[in-house]
């Protein structure tokens, strides 16, 4: 993949951006990342207090879930200037489980400078969405 | 027009190790990989002034009133500027009810730089989640 230039063509809407795939986010990923976020939430950690709150069982960080999203617009267009972003989670992500990343080409505000709404939807191992959301990049 | 609370002012940094080891965690990455110097300060990296203990304290005392754990539902993020590594900002945090629904909040937080420019705005919608005894599912979250 190469840096963004003003050579690329402008996508077309409906586009579809490389799918990204995060095969597990274990317990070591997400204790790695509740101690670089400082969010020690137990919930996310410790399978007991998950389920005396009432979950099933720990649940991955949400936060984790949507730091994907840059990395999957990254791995599109690697220069992309990202300007907004925002989730909504459908469905908690037990820790362990794996991800897929979807997205496309919704809008093309301008062209003059490049500016995309790209839609992104993260589908959890058994293929359902747990996380919908949306990215106004630059290019 | 919401009826945002204040939360507090907080003084933000992103030194370099802080950030390679959020990178290095939101990509999966060993431990060892985080002493790598950040050319980037990830899109979400912000968001960890929500966990501040000066925040902390009082988002877990709402939590706490209602015998309930935080569960983020949503995010928003605007960027008039991407943070820069090794660079101190100061993130003015606050919050309101989201009306007709006591278990819901926002949380907002507003990152300026030394010169008091906004660079970046954030906002969190978070459930106050409480454990119903017989619930038979997990909350659609």
């Amino acid at each position: 993949m190469t840096a963004a230039s003003p050579s690329l063509p402008v996508p077309a809407i409906g586009e579809r951006l490389p799918e990204y795939l995060v095969t597990a986010l274990d317990g070591a990923q997400v204790a790695a990342y509740a101690a670089a976020s400082g969010d020690h939430n137990p919930i996310h950690l410790d399978e007991d207090a998950a389920r005396a709150a009432g979950l099933s069982g720990t649940i991955v960080h949400g936060m984790l879930v949507m730091g994907q999203f840059e990395a999957t617009l990254r791995a599109w267009r690697p220069e992309c200037r990202i300007e907004t972003m925002q989730t909504r989670f459908l469905r908690p992500l037990a820790v362990g489980g794996g991800l897929r990343i979807e997205g496309r080409v919704a809008k093309v505000e301008t062209e003059t400078p490049l500016r995309l709404i790209v839609r992104l939807m993260v589908r959890d191992g058994t293929g359902t969405p747990i996380c919908v959301g949306d990215a106004r990049i630059g290019l | 027009m919401a009826d945002w609370q204040p939360v507090a002012d907080v003084d933000f940094d992103t030194r370099s190790e802080t950030v390679a080891a959020f990178a290095a965690a939101l990509a999966g990455k060993p431990a060892a990989e985080a002493t790598e110097p950040v050319q980037r300060v990830p899109a979400t990296f912000a968001f960890t002034v929500l966990s501040r203990p000066e925040v902390l304290r009082v988002l877990e005392g709402l939590a706490a009133d209602r015998n309930a754990v935080l569960v983020h539902q949503a995010q928003q993020f605007e960027y008039v500027a991407p943070l820069l590594p090794d660079s101190r900002y100061r993130a003015v945090v606050d919050w309101h009810q989201v009306p007709e629904r006591a278990d819901r909040i926002v949380v907002r937080a507003r990152l300026q730089d030394a010169d008091g420019t906004e660079v970046q705005r954030l906002r969190a919608e978070i459930v106050l989640f409480e454990n119903r005894r017989g619930r038979e599912e997990d909350p659609s979250l």
